[in-house]
């Protein structure tokens, strides 16, 4: 059982109704751009839609909400299996280094034992 | 930093004219040059599977882009499929290699309204339109491209970070303008020491203290040296919007971080730059292998330099089955730094002997160089194929996977397990 992700709602919500508007697949990002014999003509693009698929479990919305407001969630989801250790210390460094808002003991505790228990070693 | 810099982000008034075009169903309105991308082929993605743990892959259609592997979603990462890399020297641009790393990527480019700020350590700061940059005087280079994490995902033990297979690489003919002139027009001033690029994406949230934006330096000698370039054409075509359009570095021979997309604001400083991206992330153990014993950490590290020498069999895949007592012509790409290759050795036997291959078009030392070589399965069974690259300067790649903890640059020999049957 997965349950779809998205980055930024805004954008998700964008991309979807830009997509609706039309007439993209779901799979395919749009392009709107002009004739390529024209280098100064401006370019816009729609990326697809989030495609990240994040495993269901105790705490799936928590991990959501805090671990992917910056970035997608196939980010740790494509991961290889990693120790509760390492996986520490990925949150250590987003809060440190890349801009999340740390999270109070209590969630870190449950966001760990999410990614431990879904994309831990064995 | 002008306002007039930063048109480029994805910005709310973006966001409301598009949402207004969209939700009052406008969009048969929009100006005429303005085209939408073909859908996609089907409607049910198609998936690509990595030999290792966890390598399930989506195939995705970005703009500008054929399907390709996707690595991540936002911001994105896209990955080549092998097979393209036997379909010719030069990638073609939509199947070219993606990856960024800041959130907020630029999704709009006017390109009569971008400019390139050089400022810094230089006499005369400058703010060049496209048009100035293009009367620089031209220049072209084949170069590779190459993730420093291409083949992430087969270190062993594995890694954290972006788990590509080989496809974090490509090889194109860039078109732009040297560096070198940019900075001479600017007058670089006694004292500096290194070129700051810095491009249009910007971290999640700029306001922060901490954000470590995507920034690169390149040693003044590097810079000045006229092999960088800043190309804004892409095997003859302007960048896809994804590669840095309208504008990005070209550094042959250096690995993919230094060649910064979207690239705007060049700072030439008098003391070394010290971002998190040169400081913390982008080093290698400052050994000579670059490695260091499975698992363990390394004493001292330097940020990452040239590529090494790597070649790869692409006419043939994993399991495939060949003919018995039939010649079959294996093909397949190498490159390394700068040095040239020098030759190709091919085994068939897991690397207990080896034979020259023949090398193929020359496009240049910081190329893709094709090779092959003809081999006939003279009995029935399995084949374990192997390719090893030597470059002018004498480097060979291991036999042996080396490892470091960021899974930067392998360039191990690898292997294609074959079969041969009777009729194939």
């Amino acid at each position: 059982m997965a349950l779809n992700n998205s980055t930024t709602k805004r954008r998700l919500l964008l991309a979807g109704i830009c997509f609706t508007a039309i007439g993209q697949s779901h799979v395919s990002g749009a392009e709107i751009a002009a004739p390529a014999t024209d280098d100064l003509a401006p370019i816009t693009i729609v990326l697809p839609k989030d495609s990240s698929q994040l495993k269901m479990g105790p705490n799936v919305l928590l991990v959501r909400e805090t671990c992917t407001e910056c970035h997608s969630a196939n980010y740790f989801t494509s991961q290889p299996p990693l120790d509760r250790a390492t996986w520490q210390a990925i949150i250590q460094k987003m809060a440190k280094k890349f801009e999340m808002d740390e999270p109070s003991p209590k969630n870190n505790e449950a966001i760990l034992e999410y990614l431990v228990t879904n994309y831990g070693q064995p | 930093m002008s306002d007039k810099l930063r048109p480029l982000q994805p910005d709310h008034d973006r966001r409301r004219w598009m949402l207004a075009v969209s939700s009052l169903g406008l969009a048969g309105l929009l100006p005429r040059y303005l085209l939408a991308a073909e859908p996609a082929a089907g409607a049910v993605p198609e998936t690509y599977t990595h030999p290792f743990a966890n390598g399930e892959r989506m195939l995705v259609r970005y703009p500008q882009k054929r399907p390709l592997i996707e690595l991540t979603s936002s911001p994105p990462q896209l990955e080549t499929p092998f097979a393209i890399f036997n379909e010719g020297l030069l990638t073609p641009n939509d199947a070219f290699f993606v990856r960024y790393h800041n959130a907020k990527i630029p999704l709009t480019i006017n390109p009569q309204k971008f400019r390139l700020v050089v400022q810094g350590h230089v006499s005369t700061p400058l703010s060049l339109s496209l048009q100035e940059i293009k009367a620089l005087p031209q220049v072209e280079v084949v170069a590779v491209n190459q993730c420093s994490g291409n083949s992430r995902g087969f270190s062993n033990p594995r890694v954290q970070g972006g788990q590509v297979g080989h496809g974090a690489m490509g090889n194109a003919r860039w078109t732009g303008v040297r560096l070198a002139d940019v900075l001479n027009l600017a007058g670089v001033a006694p004292g500096a020491v290194q070129v700051v690029l810095n491009g249009m994406d910007v971290s999640a949230k700029p306001s922060y203290e901490l954000p470590p934006d995507f920034i690169k330096a390149l040693e003044i000698e590097h810079a000045m040296g006229g092999e960088v370039i800043l190309a804004y054409a892409m095997n003859g075509e302007r960048l896809p919007l994804l590669n840095g359009f309208p504008l990005r570095a070209v550094v042959p021979g250096y690995y993919g971080t230094y060649w910064m997309k979207h690239l705007h604001e060049i700072t030439v400083v008098d003391k070394p730059f010290n971002g998190f991206y040169m400081q913390t992330a982008y080093r290698i153990p400052d050994t000579a292998c670059a490695c260091v014993p499975p698992g363990t950490k390394p004493a001292g590290t330097l940020p990452i330099g040239r590529l090494n020498i790597r070649s790869f069999i692409t006419s043939l895949s994993e399991n495939a089955r060949l003919p018995l007592g039939k010649p079959v012509m294996v093909r397949g790409i190498c490159f390394d730094g700068g040095s040239g290759i020098k030759s190709v050795a091919f085994s068939a036997d897991g690397g207990t002997t080896w034979s020259d291959a023949q090398l193929g078009e020359d496009l240049g030392k910081y190329s893709f160089r094709e090779w092959r070589i003809a081999f006939t399965p003279a009995k029935a069974g399995d084949y374990a194929l192997k390719a090893r690259a030597t470059n002018n300067a004498g480097q060979t790649q291991p036999l042996e996977a080396v490892w470091n903890p960021p899974g930067y640059m392998r360039n191990v020999v690898e292997t294609i397990n074959v079969t041969a049957t009777k009729g194939g």
